[in-house]
């Protein structure tokens, strides 16, 4: 022993000494030396016998550990210091094993029998560290294994071992799911503990549980009202108001019920976390609808109060709970517009960004000058070193933006103005990523919207055009600024000079989507110049013309060859009829004798350009167009062969691909009777079925097949279904309404070729829909704001157009938002396992199905016993009316019993008779799916 | 789950202590501690304590030269978790008296035993004030005890050796080799009066 003791220091350094020599590391190379030294003595010392070294030695690495370097080889000592009889080294053991541990370390397999000890100790001290260390390093065999020790600490003497022991149970539930069943119930007892903090925290873990899956807790919900209620302790309080707004959207009746204590907590807590909890749950617990302007004026008023104090935190989520009220009750929030105006110019940038993002909601046409003038005087840098980071400028001009179009330019008043603010913001955005794409593509909205302003968009666009510095710093805006440059040629002062411009650009500095609207506009420009009547073609013009029709065959020639097939495509289309002009010209007499122009240049070529305007097409029009009867888009026209191993098989599918091709035939019988059918993928569709036998219809086997085609259908995720009934909704791919337009020219005339007009939907008199509106053909829907008309998309259909509205805006924000999140979440909770976890599935129900056939067998006795007081009755009259009234009252109780499991599971078919219909419970279900997909649609179109 | 994890992070950067209610990798971890850092050290005084990182919300606040920085679901309630923070500190104070980083730093494994019994699978397990630290002392109490019993039967034969010495006084004598563990286990202990002075503390640590 005293050898033992004698011996030189058993281990190199304490974790004091660690500690300070890491500090006295002058830089980090010398300090990761240090450390990794460190480390290799660790390895040696926790293979030691002495058990004070080995603990030491994992408390050095786990101060390691948190400074980020690896532990993981030592998780095996880890765990033999953890099962130390000593408190003290326990307690270490513990804590690295918390730190350090994964659900894939594998030493777990051989931690469960030390849990279980540790868990049954006599020392309730051990017991909570096993229970804290567990909450950190549970696993799913571990949670298995211990889940059910743990729900007998439930009811531990201790309350600290019992709030610990309910409190880790929400982890086991994340690993195991299947505990919930068996530990719901004293759960449930748990809510009237006597101690404080074991209902605050068996309110925790239910609170969390909720939000995966509200309906299992719903019956709580009494409960948990009496401690709202009741309770004083904030922490509580918040936890149990938070629970509450998951629970509230699933009961519709909770809301009555909930107001009047969270309207009585808001009005006399002190406590603004609790306060602002309370809002937040009026607000995302679905309890604050349209009319309810009380309620709604009460939580804007009390929110108001964050922003008179100076706190910054107050007023950070002030405007969060605001962003979430202004959807509904936008008048109401205008009202302290002072206020978030105010937040606009915070220091903090993340209380500006909040507070831009609300302000969309509350300009008007009074307002918008100065908000927007505020907000661009924000993105001019003040000084070199004081530019604003580039998300925040993103957002600003999205937001400015956004106000601006809002519910198609309901604000705006002057669009010159507005052309104007687009300018500038292309102006001070210059080096800011993929921002200049939006504000070109809102330039071309303008311009293409708003006619009155199109001449002046035409001149700033020429000016960007040829500003060599957009180019290089905010190239982004320069695809739509060409396009309105070619499109709105006629307006143009000069346009020799930009056709000039854009054949000098040099061949690196633009990008080849940008190059390939300039060769698309160079020929439109140039129609326009050179097909003008008014300028006569004298000899000195033809001359001139032939040299700038001449630069442009070599412009063009050049990108000919062009990588990008959209760059090379349309270059090469636009060469030839170039050199052809360039061929007219020069065979034109060298005197003065014919001052007309050149057919090709004054008849031909605009009639390429000319013939329709285009006219803003809402993105959903090609959507609302209904399919012509009988056009069946889900089905395959090109079935491929399927190759089977047996020969069964092989001919069971080859029956089936008949009865497909005779249901085929039988529908394009139908379609025969209808007006010319001239779309390309019909008439394909079509003689590739020409090809199979006709047979006579069997038209019971044909709905057999249908029937089965739905409920295959109905499997598919790709399959949106759609019933008899909605017929003419469409799933056709819905296009971006901007790409057609930008595409150019082209369009009406690949249009012509495929002769719209006789696309059946022409002559098909759906009464629902009003008169069909081609896309070129405008029937223009117009806004009288000022005197500026706005030109509205052009729809299908429904007039009821949700481009301004405030939801889709949100919608079309948060996608943005999701996107710039769109970086892989590492702060994963998997807790997937409890979102479908249905506690009233399978154990409930057979519980209930056996309470129900008691009740039966209970009323059949009394209805025997009935019919043998009948035959007494002359008897004993009294008894009869005795068992009649409790007949009556057992029926009820059937009836009731009947109620609540079909409440718990609405799926499930009826409980008596489920054997007879199968089948039915299967349509059932189609039902559903089918109305889910309808639904679905209908989202959509909103 | 309330809280995702607890980072102290010094002035300068430096990990104080980490404490992760979730399941990560040891790489995820440094990823979420240095993007952490980043945003948390480039606020000024100014500006609130809330901020959003991925999609989870990122509440701090610093005392001192420390930044106490919570990661929370972004359904949760930025308020109560500063609260939160805050009652973590308080607790500190009271049991190292008067905290300061040097506390922290050299005493790592005390600020994750006051948090384990502050918060627990990310939820506050308790809100007593009084009781986090009854149960903290409960804790030391038997590990002294524990430490008097080892130190004692280490003792015992030297105890024999010495003559006259008729009543043992652990304190009073010098400890070799082991006894050093025991120092550096028990170093927080004993001090929690508060009776010390803040700034004698960088010449107690070294």
């Amino acid at each position: 022993m005293s050898t033992r003791v004698k011996k030189t220091p058993l281990f190199k350094k304490s974790l004091h000494d660690l500690i300070r020599g890491i500090r006295g590391c002058k830089d980090p190379a010398a300090t990761d030396k240090y450390i990794r030294d460190a480390i290799s003595e660790c390895r040696q010392e926790v293979l030691s016998q002495d058990m004070d070294v080995k603990t030491m030695a994992v408390l050095k690495l786990a101060y390691l550990q948190m400074l980020g370097y690896d532990m993981s080889w030592a998780s095996f000592n880890v765990l033999e210091v953890m099962s130390s009889p000593k408190f003290a080294q326990k307690r270490v053991g513990y804590l690295a094993a918390m730190q350090s541990f994964g659900v894939d370390t594998d030493v777990l397999m051989l931690a469960t029998n030390m849990l279980k000890k540790d868990l049954a100790s006599s020392n309730h001290l051990d017991v909570a560290m096993a229970i804290s260390g567990l909450s950190n390093i549970v696993s799913p065999s571990l949670a298995r294994d211990l889940a059910e020790d743990l729900i007998k600490m439930m009811n531990h003497s201790k309350p600290y071992v019992r709030k610990k022991a309910v409190m880790v149970m929400y982890k086991i539930f994340l690993q195991f799911p299947e505990a919930l069943r068996t530990s719901f119930p004293r759960l449930r007892d748990k809510l009237e503990d006597p101690e404080i903090s074991v209902v605050s925290a068996t309110v925790n873990v239910i609170c969390e549980l909720a939000k995966k899956h509200p309906k299992n807790y719903l019956p709580l919900a009494p409960q948990l009202f009496n401690i709202l209620t009741t309770s004083s302790n904030n922490w509580m309080l918040i936890k149990i108001i938070k629970l509450f707004a998951s629970l509230a959207p699933i009961e519709p009746r909770l809301k009555a019920k909930l107001i009047p204590p969270i309207t009585n907590i808001i009005q006399t807590t002190t406590a603004m976390s609790l306060l602002y909890e309370c809002i937040n749950c009026i607000v995302s617990g679905g309890m604050l609808s349209k009319d309810d302007e009380q309620l709604a004026t009460m939580c804007v008023g009390k929110l108001r109060i964050f922003f008179e104090e100076t706190d910054q935190n107050l007023k950070f989520v002030g405007l969060l709970a605001y962003n979430k009220i202004v959807l509904t009750h936008p008048l109401l929030v205008a009202q302290n517009a002072d206020v978030i105006m105010d937040c606009m110019d915070d220091p903090d940038l993340s209380i500006r960004e909040r507070a831009v993002e609300l302000v969309v909601y509350l300009v008007n046409t009074d307002t918008l000058f100065e908000v927007v003038k505020r907000l661009m005087l924000q993105l001019i840098p003040q000084s070199r070193d004081q530019v604003l980071p580039e998300h925040y400028r993103t957002e600003v001009v999205r937001r400015i933006l956004d106000m601006c179009s809002n519910n198609t330019y309901a604000n705006v008043t002057n669009f010159e103005w507005y052309v104007a603010v687009l300018v500038d913001l292309v102006k001070i955005t210059e080096g800011v990523k993929d921002i200049g794409a939006e504000i070109g593509m809102e330039l071309q909205n303008v311009a293409v919207r708003v006619r009155s302003v199109r001449d002046y968009a035409v001149g700033a666009s020429v000016r960007m055009v040829t500003d060599k510095d957009i180019m290089i710093k905010n190239p982004g805006v320069l695809k739509y600024a060409g396009w309105i440059v070619g499109e709105y040629a006629i307006y143009l002062d000069n346009p020799e000079f930009i056709l000039d411009a854009i054949v000098n650009i040099d061949r690196q500095t633009l990008s080849d989507d940008i190059k390939a609207v300039y060769i698309q506009a160079i020929p439109k420009i140039y129609c326009q110049y050179a097909g003008s009547d008014r300028i006569p073609w004298t000899h000195s013009r033809t001359q001139e013309m032939f040299q700038l029709t001449e630069n442009i065959v070599s412009y063009l020639e050049k990108y000919s060859t062009s990588m990008d097939i959209e760059v090379q495509e349309r270059s090469v289309e636009f060469l030839e009829m170039f050199r052809l002009i360039a061929l007219a010209i020069n065979e034109r007499p060298t005197d003065d004798s014919d001052l007309t122009s050149p057919a090709l240049v004054s008849q031909a070529m605009p009639s390429m350009f000319n013939f329709w305007e285009l006219n803003p097409v809402s993105a959903k029009a090609q959507k609302r167009i209904p399919i012509p009867e009988g056009l069946d888009l889900d089905e395959e026209f090109n079935v491929p062969v399927v190759y089977s191993e047996s020969e069964d098989e092989e001919e069971a599918l080859l029956r089936e691909q008949i009865m497909k091709q005779q249901e085929l035939n039988s529908s394009k019988n139908i379609n025969a009777a209808s007006p010319s059918v001239t779309v390309k993928t019909k008439s394909k569709s079509k003689s590739s079925r020409e090809a199979a036998p006709s047979e006579s219809e069997d038209e019971e086997e044909m709905e057999r097949r249908r029937h089965e085609r739905r409920r295959r259908q109905a499997e598919d995720p790709y399959y949106i279904l759609e019933s008899d009934k909605v017929a003419s909704k469409s799933r056709k791919p819905r296009r971006d309404s901007e790409s057609s337009e930008s595409s150019g020219p082209e369009d009406p005339m690949k249009n012509e070729k495929l002769d719209i007009d006789s696309i059946p939907i022409m002559k098909l008199e759906i009464a629902s829909i009003a008169a069909p509106v081609t896309k070129k053909k405008s029937k223009r829907h117009r806004t009288q704001l000022a005197h500026v008309e706005i030109a509205k998309e052009e729809t299908f259909g429904d007039e009821h157009d949700a481009s301004g509205d405030p939801e889709e805006i949100a919608q079309r924000r948060s996608s943005a938002r999701a996107a710039s999140h769109r970086a892989k979440n590492i702060l994963r909770v998997d807790a997937r396992g409890l979102e479908n976890y249905d506690l009233d599935s399978a154990d409930e129900d057979e519980a209930d199905r056996q309470e129900v056939e008691k009740f039966k067998a209970e009323i059949l006795e009394a209805r025997k016993n009935a019919a043998k007081a009948a035959e007494e009755e002359v008897k004993a009259t009294h008894i009869v009316v005795k068992k009649k009234k409790r007949k009556a009252k057992l029926v009820k109780k059937v009836k009731k019993g009947k109620e609540k499991s079909d409440d718990k599971a609405s799926q499930k078919p009826a409980e008596e008779d489920n054997e007879k219909n199968d089948d039915k419970s299967q349509e059932k279900v189609e039902e559903k799916v089918e109305e889910n997909a309808e639904e679905m649609i209908d989202g959509k179109e909103e | 789950m309330a809280v995702q994890y607890i980072i102290l992070l010094s002035r300068q950067g430096k990990v104080r202590l980490a404490k992760w209610f979730l399941t990560l990798s040891l790489k995820e971890k440094s990823k979420i501690v240095k993007d952490v850092s980043t945003l948390v050290l480039g606020r000024r005084t100014k500006m609130c304590n809330f901020l959003e990182y991925k999609e989870s919300k990122v509440v701090y606040r610093r005392y001192a030269s420390l930044f106490f920085i919570a990661g929370i679901d972004s359904s949760d309630n930025e308020l109560i978790t500063l609260e939160t923070i805050h009652r973590y500190v308080e607790q500190m104070d009271r049991y190292y008296g008067n905290v300061c980083e040097l506390d922290i730093i050299f005493n790592f494994q005390k600020a994750y035993y006051i948090l384990d019994e502050l918060l627990l699978a990310g939820e506050l397990q308790e809100s007593s004030k009084r009781d986090v630290l009854r149960r903290i002392s409960q804790q030391d109490a038997l590990e002294e005890a524990e430490g008097d019993e080892e130190k004692f039967s280490r003792l015992m034969p030297y105890i024999s050796q010495l003559p006259g010495l008729t009543s043992y006084d652990g304190s009073g004598l010098p400890v070799p080799g082991s006894g050093s563990s025991s120092t550096s286990f028990s170093s927080g202990r004993g001090r929690s009066a508060g009776s010390r002075v803040a700034t004698s503390r960088e010449e107690y640590y070294g």
